[in-house]
């Protein structure tokens, strides 16, 4: 979907990357919108994100599996990167948890200051959700 | 809602009031989550937005008046706010982006755009209210 020979698509490909804060936008089987700011991986075709196995967000996608993930930092509104796409609640032998070598790199220096592991967040945030983009959305301004 | 008595209400309203860019999420008519940062002018109690006609977050807030907004966490993730609440399409003239504590909060960055509130007036012309029902905040110390 991302074309990184395209300087735009290698600029949001980029940020997703380096980032480490994305919103995670749901829906409440009730039909409230929910959003919370949370770690992810992008991979280049799929985003991770780790969950403790009941909150909100994993019952919410139980029932809709539609989200749409938003870049925390939007430069002030100057870019906005957001992806919409449909998530999949991964089995717990699955193999993918915040024990991925990827992920750990990423978070390494946010995992030290917070006095964690990544071992020890993969035990409490065990459900690991994988969303498949469907649409990027960048406006340029 | 905000008891600005207490240290952390107060910053809470401090943020409230002084930062430029909030996201907010609504639910599409078919049941999809839409997520978009907005200007906004928060006057201790409710949040004003000015939305151009066409736009899908005015057409998602009159089929589901539901939504939450979240102050951007700068990408580190220790200061999350969120509201959840009510939205309503107001019908008032006098709700303009040339309000005075409008145009003054946005007069840098309207700057930067190459904009006016009163250019702005003639494109943002549906104001909408946001009454918060629950603020949910964690990371502030």
């Amino acid at each position: 979907m991302l074309d990184v020979k395209n300087a735009r698509d290698a600029h949001i490909d980029e940020r997703l990357r380096s980032n480490t804060m994305i919103w995670i936008n749901t829906v409440r089987p009730d039909g409230r919108p929910h959003s919370a700011a949370v770690w992810f991986l992008w991979d280049g075709s799929k985003f991770f994100i780790f969950s403790m196995p009941n909150t909100q967000k994993v019952r919410n996608l139980r029932q809709n599996t539609n989200v749409v993930l938003a870049l925390d930092d939007t430069k002030n509104g100057d870019d906005v990167i957001q992806v919409e796409g449909k998530a999949d609640l991964l089995e717990n032998n699955s193999g993918v948890s915040a024990t991925l070598p990827a992920f750990v790199a990423k978070y390494d220096r946010m995992f030290k200051s917070m006095g964690s592991t990544p071992e020890a967040m993969a035990a409490e945030y065990s459900q690991a959700i994988r969303i498949t983009p469907t649409k990027f959305l960048a406006p340029v301004e | 809602m905000l008891d600005l008595a207490q240290p952390k209400d107060a910053h809470i309203e401090q943020r409230l009031r002084s930062e430029l860019i909030i996201w907010l999420s609504t639910v599409r008519p078919d049941g999809r989550p839409h997520l978009v940062p907005v200007w906004f002018l928060w006057d201790g109690a409710t949040f004003l937005i000015f939305s151009q006609p066409k736009d899908l977050k005015l057409r998602n807030l009159r089929h589901n008046p539901d939504v939450v907004l979240a102050l951007e966490t700068r990408d580190q993730g220790n200061e999350v706010v969120l509201i959840e609440g009510k939205a309503a399409l107001l019908d008032d003239p006098t709700l303009k982006t040339t309000m005075p504590t409008y145009a003054e909060k946005y007069a840098e960055l309207m700057k930067s755009m190459g904009w006016t509130a009163e250019w702005m007036a003639t494109r943002y012309t549906e104001p909408v209210r946001i009454t918060p029902t629950r603020f949910i905040s964690w990371g502030h110390e």
